[in-house]
């Protein structure tokens, strides 16, 4: 359009130039000698000769506008015929402007068209990308191996029971065994802690409904016949409370958890699957489930302890 | 603080890893619009680290490497096969770094054994090679959890890294370095980085904790609330860590957090809890020769030992006297491996059988666990009293009471939270997160899921870089005087200052400034950073002034042109825990983005 335009602004230049440059035309005056031929005093003749030689003066002039008269005429034919051929020339890029803008507007049309199927293709692969995420999201929401924030109860409960496994069931067989003072004390200070585990965490089949304490004080007394000392009551209490507390949180957390004595007897003792009871070495057959493994939703978070049939390294105690 | 709405050139994935003195762990968190809702946003972390604790959500922050310096293995397994090396004779050429991260700041990280072999922490330049090490393997497990269970790419995960609040720009400048060398994203708002005690806080504000002290009922930091004052005690394995902080409601809808006093803290970590177990209770037990020779034959059994310490310490329940008085009441059994069982003599194992009511046990007693506890308790706690006595100081006309936050992995010891209740219960409030070993980088992944929560941190330095500002007659020396092409007399070395020391600064706010070359033929100009504790720095040269970084700007295209049509812009970036400048050069309509390097580490 901006070319466009200078042309127009040309081709109105060019006329109003050819109307500067319009012919002009001059009239010469005729001469004739016999009425030149008059006796007349000097000083009329001087005047006489002075007009002829203006006259002279004229006629030359006169014919030099007739030679110009004649170039004018061949300007203005050739002025004609440029005009014509600027005409045609004008005619011939006006067109191809035409055409130009004709198709410029056809490629700016299409250019919009494909813009906007370039913006639609955008926004749905935009929606297909959150669709997707969405997807993806719930694939993740799916995943029983992550570890959650809600999941980290199950955590604890693990610290829990390995603290209860190691540290309190440890202090509570003490009195039994130090009153019946067993020839193999390793071995019955496990028989010992499976009793009391199966009383917290049994039966066996892994159904279970929360501590038996009544059989956790039988097993830690002997029936009432080993007598406990006050600190030793009170440990009692506390474990058979953190038993307790433990089967409420456990079914309180959304999630469930289970207890593992299944371990065939025979199945060689292989950490980190099992934890090796006090003094029993891995690669031996196990004799028997002294705690039971913890499982939470599909995830073992501790290991079964298990008692080795052999137990070498140990001599005695 | 809903997060904007998903674009698709928004992180779906935002990743926090929290990169620990004695331990480091990872998080994440998809950002989907259920999750916008930071009350019920769902974090997974990571806990399946070999050889780790089941429990405790980090991998030890350690490095095995070969002759090369190539890596052998990396966390708890690099510490097995370094005290697997050490049993079998073979750590000929290996070389064994633990606790690296506090090198960076120069100095030994810990006063333990933290290295073995041909490692050397005093090299500053290895210490951020092997944090790089280290981060390209977390990276790579992380990366591992999100592309295998959700098939994420790379390019959708935004990355927050955890770093202390005494580390300076420069040493969070080497920490982003060493972070993209180890494949992080090389672009600020794809790795951000995270103050430790603000990372912290926001966990404590997201969700309940318990309470104890002058208030016992469950609740959250109040970070929105105006002037709430607090400070986050981050008791973690290496190092505790104090840091007091005060709001601000200036920042609306978000947070603000300005610093109050310097960070404290020491070589408090409960790894020194282990340490005397070890040279106390281990020596106690077994003599003094039989350790040496445990600790040089069977490093192996060592660790063992340690570790069922480590499980055991923080177990022992208290009760409390009829004055109030609370004790330790469980004593702590720690099971003997058969091989140092054998190790020891008759008369050893007997009088060990008797205090343990059974064989290959040591009974460490109540009174015994508690003394070992208060091997760090206590100067944790004069830790905290200093940084209550620097508060109050700070401002002495507010209440005294504060909100104490205990965070890191020892501040689930049952007789640290005693003692701290008993020392400054009845003054101020504490708080305590559900599980404050994950604080942090829980913190961090809500953090990274919305970078925008925090607004303001305050500036620790004067800013600024050099200039050549009007010369001051009597004032600038004549030394420092030039002519620019326009004529103009200048002073070189000029302090140009962008923020002042304790400005509080908003995340991301942009500071212009506009300057041109001192020549018309000048084909570039360079950029130089500055820093210093001062508030009025005059001269970039004087005391106390230090080059944080520089920058070439190339400005050849406007070259032959008038100074005054070659003005170059420079907008300076502050408070997403890193410094950033940009340079462009509107005179030539081109512009160019320039990455500050920091070139002097």
């Amino acid at each position: 359009m901006q070319i466009f335009h200078m042309l127009v602004r040309i081709m109105r230049f060019g006329r109003d130039t050819s109307g500067t440059l319009s012919t002009h035309t001059y009239d010469a005056p005729g001469l004739r000698e016999g009425d030149d031929a008059v006796l007349t005093p000097r000083a009329d003749w001087e005047r006489v000769m002075d007009r002829l030689g203006t006259v002279e003066a004229l006629a030359a002039r006169v014919r030099d506008l007739e030679r110009n008269n004649v170039t004018d005429t061949q300007l203005g034919l050739y002025q004609a015929k440029l005009r014509a051929e600027l005409a045609a020339r004008i005619d011939t890029v006006t067109n191809r402007l035409a055409e130009l803008t004709h198709r410029q507007e056809g490629a700016e049309t299409r250019a919009d068209e494909l813009d906007a199927a370039v913006s639609a293709t955008r926004r749905s692969l935009s929606e297909l990308d959150e669709v997707l995420h969405l997807m993806r999201a719930e694939d993740v929401e799916r995943q029983s191996t992550l570890t959650r924030e809600d999941f980290a109860v199950h955590f604890k409960i693990r610290d829990r029971l390995d603290t209860l496994y190691t540290q309190r069931l440890e202090s509570l067989i003490s009195t039994r065994t130090t009153a019946e003072n067993p020839v193999d004390r390793v071995l019955r200070r496990a028989e010992l802690a499976r009793l009391m585990c199966l009383a917290l965490f049994g039966p066996v089949d892994g159904t279970w409904r929360g501590p038996d304490l009544d059989e956790l004080a039988r097993i830690a007394t002997a029936d009432d016949h080993v007598p406990l000392a006050p600190d030793q009551r009170k440990l009692l209490q506390r474990v058979g409370a953190e038993a307790a507390d433990l089967h409420r949180t456990i079914t309180g957390s959304g999630y469930d958890g289970h207890f593992d004595f299944a371990v065939p007897t025979g199945t060689p003792a292989s950490p980190p699957d099992h934890v090796l009871w006090t003094g029993c070495e891995a690669g031996r057959p196990v004799a028997f489930v002294v705690c039971p493994g913890y499982t939470a939703h599909g995830r073992q978070l501790l290991a079964p302890t298990v008692y080795t049939a052999a137990v070498p390294g140990y001599e005695g105690g | 603080m809903p997060s904007d709405e998903l674009k698709p050139d928004e992180p779906k994935v935002v990743a926090a890893i929290d990169f620990g003195t004695h331990g480091t762990g990872f998080a994440w968190a998809l950002k989907t619009p259920l999750n916008d809702d930071p009350e019920t946003r769902r974090v997974q972390w990571h806990s399946r680290f070999p050889l780790g604790n089941l429990a405790y959500p980090k991998n030890l922050t350690a490095l095995l490497l070969d002759a090369e310096g190539d890596l052998v293995a990396w966390g708890y397994k690099a510490r097995k096969q370094w005290s697997d090396a050490l049993k079998e004779g073979a750590a000929e050429g290996l070389g064994y770094a633990y606790a690296f991260k506090m090198a960076l700041k120069g100095g030994s990280a810990l006063d333990l054994p933290t290295v073995g072999g041909h490692v050397d922490l005093s090299d500053r330049d290895l210490v951020r090679k092997l944090i790089s090490v280290y981060l390209r393997e977390i990276r790579a497990r992380a990366m591992a959890e999100i592309q295998g269970m959700a098939k994420y790419t790379e390019r959708e995960i935004r990355w927050c890294v955890t770093v202390p609040a005494i580390w300076d720009d420069e040493d969070k400048a080497v920490m982003r370095r060493a972070a993209v060398d180890a494949g992080f994203p090389d672009d600020p708002e794809r790795l951000l980085l995270a103050i430790e005690p603000e990372a912290a806080a926001l966990y404590c504000y997201l969700r309940m904790s318990d309470a104890a002290g002058v208030s016992e009922e469950r609740g959250r930091l109040s970070l929105d609330e105006h002037g709430l004052r607090f400070m986050v005690v981050d008791c973690g394995g290496g190092t505790v860590d104090i840091t007091a902080y005060e709001t601000d409601s200036a920042a609306g809808q978000s947070i603000a957090l300005r610093e109050i006093g310097v960070a404290t803290g020491g070589r408090l970590g409960s790894e020194y809890v282990n340490q005397a177990f070890r040279d106390k209770t281990l020596a106690d037990r077994f003599g003094p020769a039989v350790l040496k020779r445990i600790e040089r034959d069977h490093a192996d059994d060592l660790l063992d030992l340690s570790d069922e310490w480590e499980k055991a310490k923080t177990t022992a329940e208290l009760e409390w006297d009829e004055d109030g008085t609370a004790r330790v009441m469980d004593p702590v059994y720690i099971k003997i491996p058969p091989t140092v069982w054998n190790l020891l003599d008759e008369p050893v194992r007997t009088r060990l059988t008797q205090e343990a009511g059974t064989p290959q046990k040591i009974l460490v007693p109540p009174d015994e666990v508690q003394a070992l506890l208060d091997e760090v308790v206590d100067g944790i706690l004069e830790k905290v009293e200093e940084q209550l006595a620097n508060i109050r100081q700070s401002s002495p006309s507010r209440p005294e009471a504060e909100t104490i936050v205990l965070a890191g992995g020892f501040s689930r010891s049952e007789w640290l939270r005693e003692r701290m209740r008993r020392r400054f219960g009845d003054r101020h409030r504490i708080l305590i997160p559900p599980d404050p070993a994950l604080a942090v980088l829980e913190g961090a992944t809500h953090f990274a899921y919305n970078p925008k929560v925090f607004v303001s941190r305050q500036a620790r330095y004067t800013y600024g870089f050099a200039m050549g500002l009007p010369f001051e007659h009597g004032v600038d020396p004549a030394t420092r005087a030039y002519r620019d092409d326009d004529g103009d007399l200048l002073c070189t070395g000029r302090f140009q200052i962008a923020v002042r020391r304790m400005d509080s600064v908003k995340v991301n706010d942009t500071f212009p400034f506009q300057g041109c070359p001192a020549r018309e033929d000048q084909p570039e100009v360079e950029i130089r950073l500055f820093r210093t504790a001062k508030a009025d720095p005059r001269y970039v040269d004087e005391e106390g002034c230090e080059e944080i970084g520089r920058m070439a700007v190339d400005i050849s295209s406007t070259i032959g042109r008038p100074l005054s049509e070659r003005p170059l812009a420079l907008l300076l970036y502050f408070g997403a825990a890193e410094l950033r400048a940009d340079a462009f050069d509107p005179g030539s309509g081109a512009t160019t983005q320039v990455t500050v390097e920091f070139d002097r580490m």
